[in-house]
Formats: C-alpha cells, structure tokens, sequence
C-alpha cells in the first residue's frame, strides 16, 4: 500500500475580522496542527462535529484554501509549495464533491454546459469523442444520456448529486474528497448514491477522503477514521479498531450517541455535558477538557500529543 | 394566486413590451410617418389649434408642425436614452464586476468613487459636464451616462458578492477554471438578469431627465426638436399655444411609463424564478 | 377505509395507560390536497391513527410522504392552496375541524403544542427568551406577569439551562443551536400541554446534543405524562424514543406497530427496504447497502394500485392496480400489503 497524500502539521486560523484594523489577535483555529496519510485506494474517513475542522481541512488538502502552516503531499509532491500553474495540473488528478446538490450546480447552465468544463479547461475531448464520454459517465452514474440538454432544477436532489459526481469524474481524478455527500439527501437515496460512490471507486480506482457528521456513513464506508474535535485530530484508527476499542472519550461518546436501531436505549447512554459552543476550550490545554468525563487537573494545561496506542491507532489523550 | 401574478405581471410586461416597441417604432419610421418636416416653419400657420387636417395636432410659435416635431423628438429621447444608459451598463457593470470578484481594496477604491458620483443628483452632473462640453446630444448622454453607472456598479457588485459564494463557483475553481472562465460562465449569466431589469428601469429615468435637461435648456440645441426643449418652449408661448407642451409632456409620460412597464414586468418574471432556483 | 384502532400493546412503556378510555388524538380518514396549477397535489390520501395520552408516537418516512403536512393539519396551519378535504380530527373529545380560528388558537399552546426543526427561526430575536416562555403563559392562563415569568425561568432551568435566572434575560441569538431547542421546548410545555408535536426537533444538531434533546423529551413525558407525536425522517432516532412506530409513503401509512414489533419484525417491504438502507454500525462490513430502486412517486400523479409497488421487490399484478388496505399482520401490528391479507386469509 502506497501512501497517496500526506499531511503534516497542517493549520488553518482564522482571524477575528477581516479589517485590520479591528484584529484584536483573537483567532479561531478552525485546524490545528492535524497530521495523517492516506493509502492509495483507500477511503478515509473524517467525522466530527460541527466546528470541528473537517470541511476546513478538506479544502485544504485541495488547496481551495490556503494554509496557515503545515505541509500537503500528494503522490510525493509538495502541493503547499506548488506554483499557480502546477495547481492547476493538481485540480485534474484531485476533486471534489459538496454537499449541496441545489447549490453546487448553476441553474443557468445546461448539464451538457457544465460536464464540458474539464474536458475543455484542460483538452481532453472535443466533438463527439467528448459527447460520448460525457453520455457513457452520465449512464454510469444511473442517469440517461438525454440529461445532457436539461437543466439542474429539473433534476431532484439525488440526481443532481449524481451529476455532481459525474462531473468530478469527467478529469478521471486520481483523488476525490467528498464532502458530506448524502447529508442532504433521503436515507434510501443516500443508500443508492453510497452505492454508487462505492461502484465507481471500484471501476474507476481513485482514493477517497470521506468527510461526514453521520457516524455510519463514515463507519459504513471507510477503511481508516479520524475523528477532528475542535479542530484537531483526537483519534485515528482503522475500522474495526475504532468501533471495538475507541480510546478517545470524545469517540466513545459519539459512538453510543449515534442513535442505535434498538428501542429503549435513551438514558443508558453516557451524555455528554454542554455543548462545543459555549465552552471554549482552556488555552494551552486539551480542547475536550470542558466536556470530557474522565479529565483531569493535568489536562487543563497540557496538550495531549497524538501519540500510536497501537497498530495503527493513534490517540491525543493523556489518559487512553 | 400565483396564477393570478404571473398572469397580471405578463399583462403588464405585454403593455409595456407593446407600448415600447410602439415608440421605438415611431423614432425609427420617422421620416416616412411624420407629416411634415419639422424643421419648416410657416408663419403663416402660427398657433394653429389641433383637429384640423392639415396639422393634426397644430403648429408652434413659427408654425412647425407639432405632430412631426414630437415624432421626430422621440429619436432623440431614445437615442439618448439609449446612448447613455448604454454607456452607463459597460462603465457601471464592469466596475461593478471588478469591484465584487476582487474584493478587497480595489472593491474599496472603486465603490467609494461610485458612491461619490451617485452623491451628486443628476442635474448637478449634467450642468457641470453641459458647462464643460456645451449645449449638446453629446453633452446629455456623457452627463446621464455618468450619473447612471453608479448604480449599476452598486447592483451587480452585491449580485457578484453573493454570486461568488456559491457552491457552484467554488465548484468550477475545484475543477481548475481559471478565473475568466468563472466570470463568462458562472457569474455573468446570473447577474443578465439583473442587469436587463435595471436597464429598463434607467431608461425611463433618461427619458424623464432629458426631458428635464431639456426643459432647463441643457439639452440639444433649438431648433432640433426634443420633448425637453418642447417643454420649455411651449412654456413661453403657453397662452397662445398650449398643445406643444401638453403633447410634449404626454409623450413623455407615454414614453416613460412603458419603459416603467416593461421593467415592473420583467422584474417579476425574470427575478423570483432565477432566484428560486439558485435557493 | 381503514380499520381503525392502531393502539399499542408496548410492555416496554414507562407510563401505563389504563384500560382503553378516550384516546387523546384520533386521526380519522384524513386527506388533505393541494390544489395546484399543475394538478392536485395529494399530500396526505387516507390517513388514519390515534395517540394515547402519556405514549410517545412516531410518525416516519421520507421527504414527500406527507408526515410534515399531517402535522399541519392537526394544528390547522395548512397553507393555501392546501385544504383538508376529507377526513375528521378529534383531540380530547373536540373535534378540532370545526373550531373556530379563535377557539383553535385556544387550543395551540395550551393542549397542544409544537416544537419544530429550526429553534432560531422559532424564537423571536428581539425579546428576551425567558420573556417568549412566559408569554405562552401569559397567553393562555391567569398568571399574572411576575408569576408568568417566574414559572419561565422554573422551565428553563427543567431544561437544563444553566443559571436559568440570569440566562432568561440573554436573547435567542445568544444561545446555541442546542440550547435554542431546549428554550423552545420550555415555551412547548409551559401550559403543561397533554400533546406535544414535535417536527424533526434534532435535525440539525450535532448528534451528541441530539441525545441530549431525547433524554430531555422522555424525561418530559415521565414528570409531565404529555404525549408526544415525534416526526422525522431519521428512523434511528425515531425507534430510540417512540412506543409505537408509524411508516407514513407517498401520502399514507404502510405500517403501523409497536416499536421493537417493527424493528424486529418490519412487515411491509418498504419499511424493510428503509431499514436495511441504513448504513449499519458496527457489525460485518457489507460492501454495498440495500438501497431502494427508483424514487418516490410523484404526489401529483399517484399510481392507480399501491404506491409503492413500482420499487417493490414483492410487487405482483394485483399491486399495480388495486390499492392494499391495512390489514392486521399481528398484535397491534398493522401492514399496507397484499402479503399479508394473503397471510391471514
């Protein structure tokens, strides 16, 4: 198993406006200093809360943002110190999937209009060789070639995702990042679209960095989770490990709070206190220490490093 | 209810469209339909009441023809009009479009010198570039073409603004669009609308402030015949001759009504869809 | 027609209802249409089913199924062009079709009360939040105003709301998405309402606060014995805090059953389908989820037989032309299916 895309350390802070002159220092670290790798072939899985940092660091791995510090490495490249033009050839071989169907296509543009845009940005088709592989995506994604001339409203949500995920397909991309997917979508068509996310990985081999808040979309599709608190990474493990023996507090709370298919299971569960809201984590020291049950004096001032607890199963906890 | 709207909206976009293209007609056809060459004076035929067959709606002080003087005059009402809300839309757009997708101080910058321009009512502007230029058609259309694009470039900044936030945009940048291409693709398109929305809006205003530069003697010189100056004129020899005035100033009204029209309607059908969808 | 008692037999109840006396929300035949340009809209097409006082209902299913403008119609706030055409709602004896605006008003707030998707739109921004909970009381009893608020900042402290007293007075914006909710249902229960309806009330929120919210809602139904008729889409959160499970599609209800029934036992192939789409936690990994072929029929041009025989892996001829009533497939356990009159015949 190769590595396909590294990360290092990387940070992303936000200051608290955008005037300068207003700037009193106060900065919100969306992400902090994460740091993991994904194999090629692979799905990653980052869940987390709202806050958390997940969307913020994917955008980053696809340098939609830039970072505040830190490193991304893809195929062995550098993709934080590339030129405006290398960029460019990176946004072929890694794309991206949103969230919103009812957004992320525009209504003044037929399907036709907007699946042209890789093949014509980077040359890859044109004519009829282009028409074909256009209508040959659109059937493998379960939509008919005759979508070409419509437009985006006259498709439902899980259709236009479906065009979404054609679209990103159409630079044949080595790595997709899909952010939050389904979230918008139905169960039983979520059900279908992680189906078909699913197919194409397998027919079309890339590598997928799988960021979700549905614990069993994450479980469901991954082969390594991460789970991000705050902005930063609190646990790492492969599947199994991280269902049957999570070590993070935080893990194991989102785990029994994701609501099991079993009556009666209200009330037996370990609540957490508060909210991420309104407690701010103490500078300095573990960013879970206000809502965490097993905390202690230590954690309030110390930053618990991410440390392997096992194979492959990385924790920042000082006491997992 | 809808049903309602949408009928009432396309019956006001009709009138309007119709009672547009009738004056537009007019200006074009104008040598062909006016019955006399409004520039010919017959002193003679001084004063002449409206209803009789020769001059239909009567003659002026010096005995022009009325009729021929307000066909004619609509060209020069929409050829202003026309010039300078032109102008207005390539100036105000394209600052406005800058200023929205750069952002930052060249949003600053570009904004505060619109926001300037737009201080000044449009009358102030005209006096200064009409003292600049002269009595002129030139004069009228760089002063309203002026006083006008601020307020494109205000529209289509905020459209832009918000336009760029879009997951579709972000889309076309993760697909490696450069940033001509977004601009063609994803934010123009969506800002048309707009743009033809207020276009009509600020052609009725042109109409309005030729008449009234016109009216205030800035606009094109006697004895070419323009609604404005027919207004001013006809206010001198009110007592002797009320239909120059009165025909002037209905045309105008006429003119700028259906402008008004065509705008409300087209506000109507084109705005709530496009913005639905976008939701 | 359909038969019409759906009680439940659930053992697992907390609160024991007594032998059958008056059910305290019966929904009788209800078909509510909306009247649209482009055709009629049958949102809600023969819906019947009744909540006992003190049980926790769930009303489930996807988007389109009509559970959002059931719940409209039970508080009368369906908008134009919808309209109840058919169909009799009685609530504690009343029947609430025939009331007057003023007298269904009356009724909302102080019997009846909602608790609805989004706290922030809920709440007024520019009072006070403790200020909006006493105006529910104010409204509907004769407290006077410092009874009033003093009994607000008693419920918002029931919620769960630090310092209750001093947090009365911070307005909504102030709070987060969690905390909102927990305001909102304080303003719910502040006349002590015997129904509270709730619309995806944690759709939206971080999933450890979710929990939270269920735990406050069946602590609410333990100490206050309101019952509570919980809409979602979410069947997971559904089954974890409802007694009895009702599968609305397309416009009706296709099963009907005490909760554990239907989770270990899921009658029609459509709530089968929909449980089996969810991805699972935990468990052997499956590669691929049963997920349902097709979509949701359109509500504007239902299919003439059951409607959700064009994705049905059971269909057979008779499904696409005649439409299944609901048959008893067990205690208490009803199915929308031609399986099952098989079955028991």
């Amino acid at each position: 198993m190769t590595t396909l895309v590294e990360i290092k350390n990387l940070t992303k802070h936000f200051a608290a406006s955008r005037l300068w002159i207003l700037r009193t220092g106060q900065v919100t670290k969306a992400v902090d200093d994460v740091s993991f790798s994904i194999q090629e072939g692979e799905t990653f899985g980052l869940v987390g809360e709202s806050g958390c940092g997940k969307t913020t660091t994917g955008r980053l791995v696809l340098r939609l943002i830039e970072p505040t510090s830190g490193k991304v490495f893809f195929e062995g490249q550098e993709v934080t110190a590339l030129s405006p033009s290398e960029i460019h050839e990176y946004r072929k071989k890694a794309q991206i999937i949103f969230q919103n169907p009812f957004s992320s296509l525009n209504p003044r543009r037929s399907i036709e209009d907007i699946l042209s845009d890789g093949y014509e940005i980077y040359d890859l088709a044109k004519g009829t060789e282009r028409q074909d592989r256009m209508a040959a995506l659109l059937e493998k994604v379960g939509l008919g070639a005759d979508a070409l001339g419509r437009y985006p409203h006259q498709f439902s949500g899980g259709q236009r995702q479906r065009i979404v995920i054609a679209r990103a397909l159409t630079v044949d991309p080595r790595f997709i990042v899909a952010d939050e997917p389904t979230s918008a979508l139905d169960v039983s068509i979520q059900a279908q679209v992680l189906n078909l996310l699913r197919e194409l990985q397998r027919d079309f081999r890339f590598t997928m960095l799988l960021i979700s808040h549905d614990l069993r979309v994450i479980y469901h599709m991954s082969d390594h989770i991460g789970v991000m608190y705050l902005g930063r990474l609190v646990e790492l493990a492969e599947k199994r490990d991280f269902y049957s023996r999570p070590l993070h507090p935080y893990t194991q709370a989102l785990i029994s709070s994701a609501p099991a298919m079993e009556p009666g299971q209200m009330g037996k569960k370990a609540s957490l206190k508060g909210e991420v809201w309104n407690r701010m984590p103490p500078p300095g020291g573990c960013v879970f220490y206000p809502r965490c049950p097993i905390a202690t004096a230590a954690c309030e001032t110390t930053l618990p490093p991410f440390e392997a607890k096992g194979k492959n199963h990385w924790v920042a906890c000082l006491h997992a | 209810m809808k049903l309602i709207r949408r009928l009432r909206t396309n019956a006001l976009a009709f009138i309007g469209a119709l009672a547009v293209l009738g004056v537009l007609l007019m200006a074009m056809a104008a040598p062909v339909i006016a019955p006399h060459d409004p520039l010919e004076a017959e002193t003679s035929d001084r004063f002449l009441p409206p209803g009789n067959s020769k001059y239909l709606l009567g003659t002026d002080f010096l005995g022009r023809d009325v009729l021929s003087r307000i066909i004619f005059g609509s060209r020069i009402s929409l050829l202003i009009a026309g010039l300078s809300v032109g102008a207005a839309i390539v100036l105000g757009v394209t600052s406005g479009v800058i200023a929205g997708f750069f952002g930052g101080w060249v949003d600053t910058v570009i904004m505060r010198i619109s926001d300037v321009i737009f201080a000044i009512p449009t009358l102030m502007t005209a006096l200064g570039v009409v003292g600049l230029l002269g009595r002129s058609m030139n004069a009228v259309v760089v002063a309203l073409a002026v006083s006008y694009s601020p307020l494109f470039a205000r529209v289509c900044r905020s459209a832009v603004v918000s336009i760029r936030e879009m997951g579709f945009v972000e889309a076309s940048r993760a697909i490696g669009a450069s940033r001509a291409r977004i601009l063609a693709k994803d934010i123009i398109p969506n800002i048309l609308p707009l743009i033809m929305v207020q276009a009509t809006t600020s052609l009725s205003w042109a109409i309005l402030a030729e008449a009234s530069l016109g009216f205030l003697g800035m606009s094109v010189e006697p004895p070419t015949p323009s609604w404005g100056t027919m207004l001013t004129t006809g206010r001198e020899y009110f007592y002797s001759g009320p239909t120059v005035p009165l025909f002037a100033g209905l045309m105008t009204l006429i003119a700028v009504y259906a402008f008004n029209l065509l705008g409300d309607g087209l506000r109507d059908l084109l705005d709530p869809r496009a913005w639905e969808q976008l939701n | 027609m359909d038969p019409l008692p759906l009680t439940s037999h659930d053992a697992d109840k907390k609160h024991p209802t007594e032998e059958r006396i008056e059910p305290l929300l019966q929904v009788k035949n209800l078909h509510a249409y909306f009247f649209m340009e482009t055709g009629v809209l049958k949102a809600v097409d023969g819906v019947s089913f009744e909540v006992q006082p003190g049980e926790i209902v769930g009303l489930a299913g996807e988007s389109g199924c009509g559970k959002s403008v059931t719940m409209k119609c039970l508080l009368r706030l369906l908008p134009h062009p919808g309209r109840i055409v058919e169909g009799e709602i009685r609530f504690d004896g009343q029947d609430l079709l025939s009331l007057s605006p003023g007298e269904m008003r009356q009724v909302r707030g102080k019997h009846m009360s909602i608790v609805l998707q989004d706290a922030m739109g809920a709440l007024n921004p520019v009072i006070t939040v403790g200020e909006q909970v006493a105006d529910v009381r104010l409204a509907h009893t004769t407290d006077s105003r410092k009874g009033a608020w003093e009994k607000a900042i008693e419920l918002l402290g029931n919620m769960g709301i630090p310092s209750a007293e001093e947090r009365a007075q911070y307005y909504a914006h102030e709070f987060s998405g969690g905390m909102q909710q927990r305001v909102v249902i304080a303003a719910a229960l502040a006349c002590s309402p015997a129904l509270i309806i709730a619309d995806e009330p944690t759709t939206g929120l971080d999933v450890t606060i979710q929990s939270q919210i269920l735990s406050l809602l069946l602590e609410t139904r333990e100490q206050m014995g309101s019952a509570i008729l919980y809409i979602s889409h979410d069947l997971a959160t559904v089954v974890n805090i409802c007694d009895r499970i009702i599968i609305m599609y397309a416009g009706e209800i296709v099963e009907s059953a005490p909760t554990r029934e239907i989770i270990t036992d899921p009658q029609h192939p459509y709530t089968q389908a929909l449980i089996d789409s969810i991805p699972p936690l935990g468990g052997i990994p499956r590669e691929f989820l049963r997920a349902i072929p097709g979509f949701p029929p359109n509500p504007v041009d239902l299919p003439p037989g059951c409607h959700f025989a064009p994705r049905c892996p059971h269909a057979q001829e008779k499904c696409l032309t005649r439409r299944p009533g609901l048959v008893n497939c067990g205690p208490g356990h009803y199915a929308r299916c031609f399986l099952y009159e098989e079955k028991t015949n």
